[in-house]
């Protein structure tokens, strides 16, 4: 399933680098890749980061530590001050561009201290052409993407950690509960207190695949094609964790789930797209 | 009543569809969303691909989403 020189490949990146601190949501790519790079450099050479802030989901926190404690490895939480930024609370199109630009500068000055010799991120080969401003801070933070580099797709990055007994192998996607929020509508922590306490709510009903959008008074429920037909049956109980969350209206989206949907209103000249810049 | 000459022209394509009786309001900040609230049990209907097609076809109008109200009403027969 795993082609063996993409494995190769990505040992030798890591052992280029020496030691490493990795930027380490929970997610199943920082995951994956900090459970390698322990497997290359030993432990002694790996600091997996999570940067903790309002915009970041408990679950995800939770996963992030619980992980690091299971597979021994090294793990801080830093706190972020993204939401002090007003060019980031303002939720511009590039917002993740600010979010990053705090998170890799933070996580670079501790590279620095800690005398670690590069600071990495779990963008992988399928990340290409996403609109990802936040790969602009990477860039000029000189962080690294070896699993990218090294051409591993999500696909690949699933069936490796399965592999490796990692829990996170199947784990849907979660970026941050910022990203549920139209840009040009404020982040505020009000507001990302309200996505997280409604996704809460469905997944406690046993969804896992779905996006709470944020409209202001209004939430608009994403869920994947392939769990819709169970929101019939819990109509009820998600009207009520949702109005619960602070929502007035509750709707679900006809077309369900789909990575990026708040993008679909951009225009070209503001989609910031990985891989098309140095 | 919206005066948004979306939502006739929105309620119009749920006819063409089989949805009849429904209502659309304008939600979002940037008045990007289509409400429908559908009236009945008939709603479940629009769960799925057929709901995807029909959200399509909507969208043509000039919304970026299509979603259905939690909300129902008590006639069962508005859906055809």
């Amino acid at each position: 399933m795993v082609p063996e020189h993409k494995r190769h490949r990505l040992s030798s990146l890591l052992r280029d680098c020496g030691s490493v601190v990795v930027g380490y949501s929970g997610g199943v790519d920082s995951v994956f890749l900090a459970r390698i790079a322990v497997d290359v450099l030993g432990p002694e050479r790996v600091l997996a980061v999570t940067g903790k802030s309002d915009s970041i989901a408990s679950w995800m926190e939770d996963t992030a530590r619980e992980v690091a404690e299971r597979f021994g490895i090294p793990w801080l939480e830093l706190e972020t001050r993204e939401m002090d930024d007003s060019r980031y609370a303002a939720n511009p199109s590039n917002r993740c561009y600010f979010c990053k630009s705090e998170l890799w500068t933070r996580l670079a000055d501790l590279a620095a201290e800690r005398g670690f010799g590069a600071v990495l991120d779990g963008s992988n080969a399928d990340d290409v052409g996403d609109h990802r401003p936040g790969a602009v801070a990477a860039t000029e933070n000189a962080v690294r993407s070896p699993l990218l580099e090294a051409g591993l797709t999500k696909d690949e990055i699933r069936a490796w950690s399965r592999e490796l007994g990692l829990p996170t192998w199947d784990q849907p996607a979660a970026p941050c509960l910022a990203s549920r929020i139209p840009y040009g509508l404020s982040v505020t922590p009000e507001r990302l207190r309200q996505i997280e306490q409604a996704e809460i709510g469905l997944r406690a009903m046993g969804f896992r695949d779905f996006r709470v959008r944020h409209h202001g008074t209004v939430a608009r429920l994403e869920v994947h094609p392939s769990e819709i037909d169970r929101v019939a049956d819990h109509r009820t109980d998600i009207a009520r964790a949702v109005r619960g969350a602070g929502f007035e209206r509750v709707l679900i989206d006809l077309q369900g789930y789909r990575r990026g949907s708040l993008n679909e209103g951009l225009a070209g000249g503001q989609l910031v797209q990985l891989g098309a810049f140095a | 009543m919206s005066d948004d000459p979306r939502v006739p022209q929105a309620l119009r394509v749920l006819v063409e569809h089989g949805v009849g009786g429904a209502e659309v309001s304008v939600e979002g900040h940037e008045q990007e969303i289509a409400a429908v609230r559908v009236p009945g049990e008939g709603w479940e209907r629009l769960l799925g691909d057929e709901g995807a097609r029909i959200a399509a076809a909507v969208k043509q109008v000039g919304f970026r989403y299509v979603a259905l109200d939690l909300e129902i009403d008590a006639n069962p027969d508005a859906i055809g």
